[in-house]
Formats: C-alpha cells, sequence, structure tokens
C-alpha cells in the first residue's frame, strides 16, 4: 500500500497552527491570572507569589491599591505593612529593592507617582517611608544595582512578549501557586531569609571582614557633590512635585561595625558631613520627616540584634514604624541633627572595639 | 540578535524570508533579480549585525574596509597577499591579546574568513574581485556569528543559485525541522547542561570527585550541543532559502580516535587550519619529524585562536600531542575492533582537554582534574545535592509533585540523571540533526512535535543565553 504524502505547505499549517493556539492560550492565561501584575489589579482569589523584585514591583506600584509606599533597600524589607495600617492607618505597599541605588528609587517612584494608573485612579499617595543608605549616595546617578527588565517598565507592548511567552512566569507564577496554594503574606513580602536564630553576635562576627585601612584622611567635602546630584536628581524632585505627599525619609541603624569600617576606611569625618549634608536638604522641605535613628546606643552596640553589619532584626522595623508614627527619634532642624550626629560620634568613640575584635580573633 | 530571540524567530527570519521570496517571484530579469537579492541579502546582514552594538560594527567595516580594498588591490595590481594576512592577524590578536576592554563579536570568525579570501584571490581561486560577491561572503547572517567558516566558493555559489530559485513550501518545511532540532539542541538541552558546568567551575573547591566528573561532562555536552545547534539553526535558515552551508559537526563524540575527532568537530575550523596553515608549512611531505611539528603548531594557533589564556594553550597542546601520538601509532589496519572502547577512550580524553578550555586558568583546570584524580575516601564518591538541585527545572519540578520519587533518598537526583543520560543518548545513539531532520518522516504528528519542542523553546526564551563559540 503506497504511502500517504502529506503536501509541505499543509504540514507547515499544523505546525503554525499548533504554535499559534499554544502561544495564545499561554498568553490568555498570563494576561488573566498576570502574576506581575502588568496588566490589572490581583484576581480575586488566586494565590499570587511576590518574591520577584524586580520584575513585581513595577506592575504592583501601578495596579495595586495602596496609599503610601516604601522605598529603600534590603533596610526595608522587614517592615510589616500591617503595622503602618495599624499604627497609622496606612494602605501601605513595600516596593524594596535589595541593594538599591539612588537611581533604583527614581525608577519605582516614577511609576508610584506616574498619573492614570490604577493605583493613582484608586488613591493618591499619602506618605512615602524612604530608607536613605548614604553609602549608596556616592553612587553615579545612572547607577542601578541588577539590570532591569525593561520590558515590565517601558510602555512598549511589542516587549511584553517576553512576559508573556515566558517559562518562569508560567511555571513558577502561575502553574506552581495553582498547585501549592500558599500565597505570599502582601505584609512580609521580601522579608530576608535569616531567620531568628541568626541574629546573634556570633554569626556576625564569623561574616565580618574589616575593610582595608586606609592611610590618608578622607577630605571632608569629598562625599558631598555626588550626594548632592544623587538628591537633586532621584529624591527630591518627588518631593518637590508632591507637596501633599508626606515623606518620611530615615537612616537606618546600622550596627557599631558599620563605624568601624568607616574608621578604617579613614572618612569618618566625611561621612558625617554627608549625613549633615543631606539632612539639611531635605529638612528644607515641609513634607518631609526625616528620622535619625543610628544612635540608639543600644540597639547599634548590641550585635545580637543583628545578622550581618548593618542588617538588624525585624524588630527593630516595628520599632521605627512605631516611631514613624509618634515622632520619637524625628529631625527638625539642622542644628538637632548636628546635637545627633555629635551623640552618634560618642557612641562610637566609646565603644571598645579592640575587645570585640579581640574576643573573636 | 541572536538565532535564540524572539526578535530574530518572530520578524527578523519571516520578514527577511518574505522580502526574498518576493524578489524571487516578482522580477523578471533574472539578472536585475540576481542584484537585488545580493543587496537583500548584504542589508539584511548588516541590520542583523547591527543590533550588537557600534564597537562590533565599526570592527566589522574597518576590517571589511582594509580587506576589501586589499583585495581590489591584490587583482588589479597584483600586490602581496602577506600585508593583508599580517593586518589581519594583526586585527584579531589587538583583540585578543590588547588592553581593549571586550572583543567585537565575530570577529574570530570574519577575519579567518578575510584570510582565506585575500589568498584565494591571490592563488586566483578566486577569479574576479566583486564587491557584492564580497560583501555578501563575509556578512551572510546565518553563518556570521559562529562559522561555519565558508568557503568563498562555496557561498557565493549558493547565493548565486537563489536567483533561480524561490523560496517554496518544501524548502520552508525542510529548514523549519532542522532550526527547531537546532534551537532545541541550545535552549532545551545546552542551557540545562549549562547550569551544573557554571555551578561546577564557580564552586572547584567544594567539588567531589564524582561531582567534578559530572561537571567536566555537563561542559563537554553543553559544548556540543550549543555550537553544533547553533549550526543546526544556520543552516535551517540556509534550507528555508533551498540553499545550504558547509557541515561542520558530524557527530564527533563517536569519534574512535582524535584525528577521526577533528573531521567531526568544528569540521571548517580543521580545513581551514589545514589549507592556511599545515599544507603551507609543509604539511606531511617533509618528514616525519616536520609533520608532528606541523601538527602541533595547528593546535597550538588553534588554542590560541580560541582564546587569551595558557588554559587554551594547554587545550590545543593535549590535542596536538594526542595526534601527534596517534598518528605515530596508528596503523589502518581496515578493522575496526573494540571501537566502542576507542570512542568511549576518545570521549574522555576530549572532555579532559575542555576542562582546559572551560576553566578561568590552567589552576582551576588542574584543580578540577586533581579532585577526580585524587577522591576523597568518604566524600569522593558522592554527588553534592546542590550540584543535583541545578539542575531541577521548572518542568521537572511537577515530576515531583505528581510521584513519590521525592520521598526517596535519590529523589534529589533525578533530574540530573535525566538530563545526563537524556543527553548521553542523544549523542551516542541518535543521528546528528541535519541527517535526522532529513529522515524524519513528513506526517502530521512529526509536525505536532516541531510544534511542541518550538513552543517549549520560545517559553524559554525569557532567560536568553548567549552561545558559547560567539565569545570567541
Amino acid at each position: 500500500m503506497k504511502k500517504k504524502e502529506y503536501k509541505a505547505i499543509n504540514l507547515i499549517g499544523i505546525f503554525a497552527a499548533i504554535v499559534a493556539v499554544m502561544l495564545a492560550a499561554v498568553s490568555v492565561l498570563v494576561i488573566y491570572v498576570d502574576p506581575f501584575f502588568h496588566y490589572h489589579a490581583p484576581v480575586k482569589g488566586f494565590p499570587y507569589v511576590v518574591d520577584n523584585q524586580l520584575s513585581q514591583n513595577p506592575g504592583m506600584a501601578r495596579n495595586m491599591t495602596y496609599d503610601s509606599c516604601i522605598i529603600g533597600s534590603s533596610m526595608t524589607v522587614n517592615f510589616h505593612t500591617d503595622d503602618f495600617n495599624e499604627l497609622m492607618g496606612l494602605n501601605t505597599l513595600k516596593l524594596s529593592y535589595s541593594g538599591a541605588y539612588p537611581r533604583d528609587d527614581k525608577n519605582i517612584l516614577d511609576i508610584v507617582f506616574e498619573e492614570g494608573t490604577l493605583a493613582r485612579q484608586n488613591s493618591d499617595v499619602k506618605a512615602v517611608f524612604i530608607g536613605l543608605d548614604m553609602p549608596t549616595m556616592t553612587a553615579a546617578t545612572d547607577e542601578i544595582k541588577y539590570p532591569l527588565p525593561m520590558y515590565l517598565y517601558d510602555k512598549n507592548p511589542v516587549n511584553d512578549v517576553k512576559y508573556l511567552w515566558n517559562k518562569d512566569v508560567l511555571l513558577e507564577y502561575i502553574l506552581r501557586p495553582m498547585i501549592q496554594k500558599n500565597p505570599s503574606n502582601m505584609s512580609e513580602i521580601y522579608a530576608s531569609w535569616w531567620t531568628e536564630e541568626y541574629y546573634n553576635i556570633d554569626w556576625v562576627m564569623q561574616g565580618y571582614e574589616v575593610p582595608e585601612p586606609v592611610a590618608d584622611k578622607m577630605d571632608e567635602n569629598l562625599l558631598i557633590p555626588q550626594t548632592r546630584e544623587n538628591l537633586e536628581q532621584n529624591i527630591l524632585p518627588f518631593i518637590k512635585e508632591n507637596p501633599d505627599t508626606t515623606f518620611y525619609i530615615f537612616f537606618p541603624p546600622y550596627s557599631i561595625l558599620y563605624w568601624n569600617n568607616v574608621l578604617v576606611e579613614n572618612h569618618l569625618d566625611a561621612t558625617m558631613n554627608q549625613y549633615q549634608f543631606a539632612a539639611s536638604e531635605l529638612l528644607a522641605y515641609d513634607n518631609v520627616r526625616l528620622f535619625y535613628f543610628q544612635n540608639m546606643k543600644d540597639v547599634v552596640t548590641d550585635l545580637d540584634n543583628y545578622a550581618d553589619y548593618t542588617h538588624y532584626k525585624p524588630d527593630i522595623n516595628r520599632y521605627m514604624t512605631e516611631c514613624f508614627a509618634n515622632g520619637e527619634h524625628e529631625i527638625t532642624s539642622s542644628s538637632q541633627f548636628a546635637d545627633e550626629l555629635q551623640k552618634m560620634r560618642d557612641i562610637i568613640d566609646a565603644f571598645d572595639f579592640r575587645e570585640l575584635f579581640d574576643r573573636y580573633s | 540578535m541572536t538565532f535564540n530571540s524572539y526578535i530574530f524567530i518572530f520578524i527578523y527570519l519571516p520578514v527577511f524570508l518574505l522580502i526574498l521570496y518576493i524578489l524571487q517571484s516578482f522580477i523578471d530579469d533574472a539578472g536585475k533579480r540576481g542584484k537585488l537579492i545580493r543587496l537583500w541579502i548584504i542589508l539584511s546582514s548588516a541590520a542583523f549585525f547591527v543590533g550588537f552594538g557600534s564597537f562590533s560594527l565599526w570592527a566589522i567595516l574597518l576590517s571589511i574596509a582594509i580587506n576589501g580594498l586589499w583585495g581590489y588591490l591584490i587583482r588589479k595590481k597584483g600586490v602581496s597577499v602577506i600585508p593583508g594576512v599580517i593586518f589581519n592577524v594583526a586585527f584579531l590578536a589587538f583583540f585578543k591579546f590588547g588592553t581593549v576592554s571586550g572583543m567585537p563579536i565575530a570577529v574570530s570568525f570574519y577575519t579567518f574568513q578575510q584570510i582565506a579570501f585575500l589568498v584565494m584571490l591571490k592563488k586566483g581561486e578566486i577569479e574576479e574581485f566583486n564587491l557584492g560577491e564580497y560583501l555578501s561572503y563575509i556578512l551572510f547572517f546565518p553563518k556570521i556569528l559562529q562559522g561555519p567558516l565558508a568557503d568563498y566558493k562555496k557561498i557565493t555559489g549558493e547565493l548565486n543559485t537563489l536567483k533561480n530559485k524561490r523560496v517554496n513550501a518544501e524548502s520552508v518545511l525542510n529548514g523549519l525541522i532542522l532550526f527547531v532540532l537546532g534551537l532545541s539542541k541550545k535552549v532545551l538541552i545546552s542551557d540545562a547542561l549549562g547550569l551544573g558546568a557554571d555551578y561546577g567551575y564557580s564552586n572547584l573547591s567544594t567539588l567531589t570527585a564524582l561531582d567534578a566528573i559530572i561537571v567536566a561532562l555537563c561542559y563537554s555536552l553543553q559544548l556540543y550541543f550549543d555550537f553544533s545547534g547553533y549550526c543546526d539553526m544556520a543552516e535551517g535558515i540556509c534550507r528555508m532559502m533551498d540553499v545550504s552551508l558547509d557541515v561542520n559537526f558530524n557527530a564527533p563524540y563517536k569519534s574512535a580516535n582524535i584525528a577521526e575527532f577533528w573531521d567531526r568537530w568544528h569540521i571548517t575550523l580543521t580545513k581551514f587550519f589545514t589549507k592556511y596553515v599545515y599544507i603551507p608549512l609543509g604539511g606531511s611531505r617533509k618528514g616525519q619529524f616536520r609533520t608532528y611539528l606541523n601538527i602541533l603548531i595547528v593546535f597550538l594557533l588553534s588554542g590560541i585562536w580560541h582564546g587569551a589564556g595558557w588554559n587554551f594553550v594547554v587545550w590545543g597542546m593535549l590535542h596536538g600531542v594526542l595526534m601527534v601520538i596517534t598518528r605515530f601509532i596508528h596503523k589502518d589496519s581496515g578493522k575496526d575492533t573494540l571501537r566502542w572502547l576507542k570512542t568511549f577512550l576518545t570521549f574522555c580524553y576530549v572532555t579532559v582537554a575542555w576542562v582546559f578550555f572551560r576553566a578561568a586558568n590552567v589552576s582551576d583546570a588542574l584543580t578540577l582534574l586533581k579532585k577526580i584524580v585524587t577522591p576523597d575516601a568518604y566524600y569522593g564518591m558522592r554527588i553534592s545535592i546542590k550540584l543535583a538541585e541545578c539542575f531541577q527545572l521548572d518542568e521537572l519540578w511537577y515530576i515531583f509533585k505528581v510521584t513519590p520519587i521525592s520521598h526517596y533518598s535519590f529523589g534529589g537526583y533525578v533530574c540530573m540523571w535525566i538530563i545526563l543520560i537524556l543527553s548521553l543518548v542523544f549523542v551516542f545513539a541518535l543521528k546528528p540533526a541535519r541527517e535526522l531532520a532529513e529522515t524524519i518522516k513528513r506526517r502530521p504528528l512529526t509536525m505536532v512535535v516541531m510544534a511542541i519542542l518550538f513552543v517549549w523553546c520560545t517559553l524559554s526564551l525569557g532567560n536568553v543565553s548567549t552561545f558559547l563559540y560567539v565569545n570567541f
């Protein structure tokens, strides 16, 4: 019996039809569930997993309902947004980027304040909480920590194909959550992986490396120009353009080991000057409320509060939220801030680093 | 733009074929048709290349300007070819060994083709200097990034036939099947193996002996699937046009000795070195010692061509020395006894040599090999679960959810073994993709499988990886 011969054009047609149907089905599924919230608000009842700052923050900023947000580096990931609701009556969204540079903050703030998004149609931005990491303020003004998936940030619908036809999106963020049925708790998203037992001095000292000593003292004005640039390009425009939004800006309470780095690298005066400059710039705006937590002596000198030389335990986040609500540790003038910095200097001067390192040598 | 990108697959390639079809179908005058098709190939290939940035673009433009001019002078004024060859060697050395950060894309490939072009012109193997032919020979997009190192006459001859052909369903179908097979080799197999290789070479100090063996094996397989997958895609694109490129891979790991391996692996590079280095050095015509010396020189150059580092020199020498030994002891008896054993040993040797090719330096390569030859009494024969976890792809995760495998101690290793065993089966038991694409039955079921593979690859493009050989 002669075997049936199929026409090439028909076989190509079969191929094209199957490909078209399968890709269309995947596209429809991704658009409907929209695990990165790129097109719409979350679908009720779907167990969304939120664990990807780079990919999910822009969509959340556009399409979720919130009236305030948390911006900043890993210093902000352990806030519980429920605390902001409980203490301040705010519906807060966490939009942290671990390791964020000022430009990362700008990129997400651009979306937060973008007019016409679903988020802005639902609510104005009442408050923005920014953890300001001064070490990053000397980065280039356009430097970002990680390459961004631009197809989720720009408004080009064509490159959305990278989202719609994406195995990770389909398998990790749609099918797996459907099976596991274990959605993220939006109040705690992006929380650091360190569990309670990691917050202890032994763990901190085990991972701590003293930087290379620097013999020459840094010029005390050296950090100012780039800090000014970063403030002017990446932070201040939002403060100026949104006078009805309150910006709660805080300096995170790094441990005393951070200050050891500053001492060893010989830029204590330059760093203090940088803090003073930034505070003075920020305090010029009525809609800024500035908080300084670094001189909480009992906290920063007790390394049992930390998992490494900068990252503090979630209890400290809770405490800072309480301060945002009750005004404790708030700075209202440059002269007050100078006093607070002097207290910080006193803590550094009084701390016995030699004893600490001898104990763990 | 690379072959494994959305823009190439869904926009560039269909548009290229459509316009080629239009030119072939609607221009009556054959001469005019040929010129326009050549122009279209040059322009579309240039557009393909522009996406790699201005650094790469300026580099290739400079190379084309100098070589085009020198080629013209060779043909018209009879000038020596040597300055042209020196320029190309210096051009390549400048980027490979100079202080410039980064390499222009594809520079190693097109520079060798420039040398071949000038030498062929000088020898009269190319009769006329034709700018259009020259540009299409250098730029032709299916082979510009990673070869095959095309023969001038072959490629221009093939492209010249386009004016008398028409893109048709049969040619598109033939090319499509090979393209999908090549894409699958790259995206589904090579990239999965690369996860294990990358982990291993980033964590050398923690590897056990068995880990080290698996890591070396992963890279050996990854490189094959990556590079041959690219060549399959390139050939698939050409078949869609109803033309063909030189064969670059012919089941190389089935080789029973190193000489056979180089007749099957990166075949066009072997041909290049034979024609432009080995034979000019005297080949095998000047006695045994010179023959062996010439072989070693060829492999030394091959090592240097692949990278600037002692590890590449060692890699080249490992091949060169075994080639000399093989040539010294090998007597072709006509019998092919114990071929499976010879194949196994050749594969092992080549895999060991790839360790130097992949490692950041000789020290790292020796570290990995030392792990294999001096196994720890307790940990040596264990496989690190962290290495095995590299292979737990999302697709395979569902196996764990619907089966009780995860309850067993071997559960964490299942994905790794699935990927490794399948890869070895593809390499040693199946026909090469090029052959498979020709013999596979043209029926609806085949197209269903191809469509599923294609969609699977498309969904995997979100995490785009580059081709390994694009960096050489």
